[in-house]
């Protein structure tokens, strides 16, 4: 590989690393910001900011996907930089529900629909050579995967030391970093030459559209990624809150957690060298159909510390090693052209997955008073997944002959 | 060596290289993240288990001169609680290594945490 490619490979991971360690940390300012020494506007408002921000997130997707595709994701990765940093530096000042919405709700959305990982991956898909794409894609998810990981508690440590407003704006400072991070990711001299053209099976954002939701593989793609976000949102969300019901420490629990982040890294940066050398298709209903046996495991075991620990590591090296793998499917029935805002539509369907998985644990576990209804569930749905992979056509879409 | 075995090392060398650029990258980003994090624990005011080698001072003197001995590691190496005072007491001391760490870090590494009542005397 030449220098211009390991560069923009290092500044595309590392713009990963930050807007994913970061989007990952604002948990820890749930108390600190609508607590006493903060605003004062309680959990509920903060609560509401955070769901705007992850809906936005979703929405703007294949928006930003669809301007990656028009001008380039360097630029999107530049511009969403700007605006994510933007909403962090303005949460600090946003005392009242409404202007925090706007400034740590849809501002940081936005932000982080073009200056995530997601656009990272359109950029390595179009810039880095066929032969080096899925390894690329592997190890920008498994960077984002380090900074879910080691980001959160070097936030809590800033927290701590520094307090929540200098937390939010060194944050902002390192978001800030993105347009020069960007810059490498230019297409241009070596790494233009290195990589494949691109290709496409359509004309316009309109017509790709058109191709990509009249396709059945395509359609079943996205059902299965909207299963993926579903399970690692309530699992993200309700895990301690479960094991604390059963008798298991909070310690425990975030070994367990701390376990799934861990593992991600490895299963990340596995799964995409593996999609070259199995079929995609194949490769993602493995990784479902293994994800509901961890769980129905993991249920019909005796709970111990063991146990939920083994939990975390399995869980982990499934967690993130969809999006390669699916990234690469988007790429292969479709071309790269539109890739960006192709991906960002699927993306969409992991959010609303995450969001049907948050509030229906929570909703589950109000009326039952349990939380197993919804863990076999997620058992059926990864079982559901695992089968509607198998159809998938993982060939460039063609157009069915005209009829004479 | 054939032209087929030749181009099949080629591609094995390249893969390995790209799979060792990929760690380093992944563990040079994880020790920047975990640098940083020590710099910041280590600015902090209030005690905080802290990796001690004592160099030239005796166990006893170590004894004496911490706050709180934590776990005696062996070989001159200790964990202690200490605040940035009790560390920069302990360097004027002779120690040679008096480093902040990050509570989960010191407790991965296999570090006994006071007691959660505990405070150290003003």
């Amino acid at each position: 590989m030449t220098v211009a490619l390991w560069m923009m490979l290092i500044c595309g991971c590392l713009v990963g690393l930050i807007s994913f360690g970061i989007r990952s940390s604002f948990g820890l300012f749930v108390d600190p910001i609508s607590g006493s020494g903060g605003f004062q506007f309680g959990r509920e408002a903060y609560a509401f900011a955070m769901a705007i921000q992850n809906l936005f997130w979703g929405i703007g997707q294949p928006i930003a996907g669809a301007l990656a595709d028009r001008f380039g994701p360097w630029k999107v990765l530049a511009g969403g930089g700007v605006i994510f940093a933007a909403g962090l530096a303005l949460m600090t000042v946003s005392s009242d529900p409404l202007t925090f919405t706007l400034t740590g709700g849809i501002l940081i959305g936005l932000g982080m629909s073009g200056a995530g990982h997601n656009t990272v991956l359109a950029a390595f898909a179009q810039l880095m050579p066929v032969e080096r794409r899925p390894w690329a894609l592997g190890l920008a998810t498994a960077m984002a995967s380090l900074g879910q990981f080691m980001v959160v508690p070097l936030g809590q440590a800033f927290i701590e030391a520094y307090g929540w407003g200098m937390t939010l704006m060194i944050m902002a400072f390192a978001m800030a970093s993105t347009p020069a991070l960007a810059l490498s990711l230019r297409p241009r001299g070596s790494v233009q030459s290195a990589a494949a053209p691109l290709t496409a099976t359509a004309n316009s954002f309109r017509e790709s559209l058109r191709q990509a939701f009249g396709h059945r593989s395509y359609w079943l793609l996205i059902g299965g990624f909207f299963v993926c976000g579903f399970q690692l949102a309530f699992i993200t969300v309700h895990f301690p809150p479960y094991l604390a019901d059963v008798g298991i420490s909070a310690k425990t629990a975030s070994w367990g957690l701390a376990m799934i982040g861990l593992f991600n890294v490895i299963g990340s940066y596995m799964s995409g060298p593996l999609g070259v050398r199995l079929s995609r298709k194949v490769l993602l209903s493995w990784i479902y159909f293994l994800r509901a046996i961890v769980i129905a495991l993991f249920l019909l075991a005796p709970l111990s510390t063991t146990s939920v620990l083994v939990f975390g590591a399995a869980m982990g090296i499934l967690w993130l090693s969809t999006v390669p793998p699916t990234a690469q499917l988007v790429g292969v029935m479709f071309g790269n052209r539109y890739l960006s805002m192709l991906f960002g539509f699927v993306f969409l369907s992991h959010q609303l997955g995450a969001f049907f998985g948050v509030w229906l644990g929570g909703l589950i576990f109000a009326s039952t008073g349990s939380y197993l209804p919804i863990w076999w569930g997620g058992v059926v749905l990864a079982l559901i997944a695992a089968l509607l992979h198998m159809p998938i056509r993982e060939q460039l879409w063609a157009a069915k002959p005209q009829a004479a | 060596m054939g032209s087929g075995e030749q181009s099949f090392a080629d591609k094995s060398s390249r893969r390995g290289s790209g799979h060792l650029g990929a760690l380093l990258l992944l563990l040079a980003s994880a020790m920047v993240v975990i640098g940083v994090w020590i710099a910041v624990q280590a600015s902090r005011t209030d005690p905080l288990p802290t990796l001690l080698w004592s160099g030239k001072l005796s166990d006893a003197e170590v004894m004496t001169a911490s706050p709180l001995v934590l776990d005696r590691l062996g070989g001159g190496w200790w964990w202690i609680y200490a605040t940035p005072k009790d560390r920069q007491a302990l360097r004027e001391k002779g120690v040679r290594l008096a480093l902040a760490m990050p509570t989960p870090l010191a407790q991965m590494a296999g570090c006994s945490m006071p007691p959660l009542d505990y405070k150290l005397s003003p």
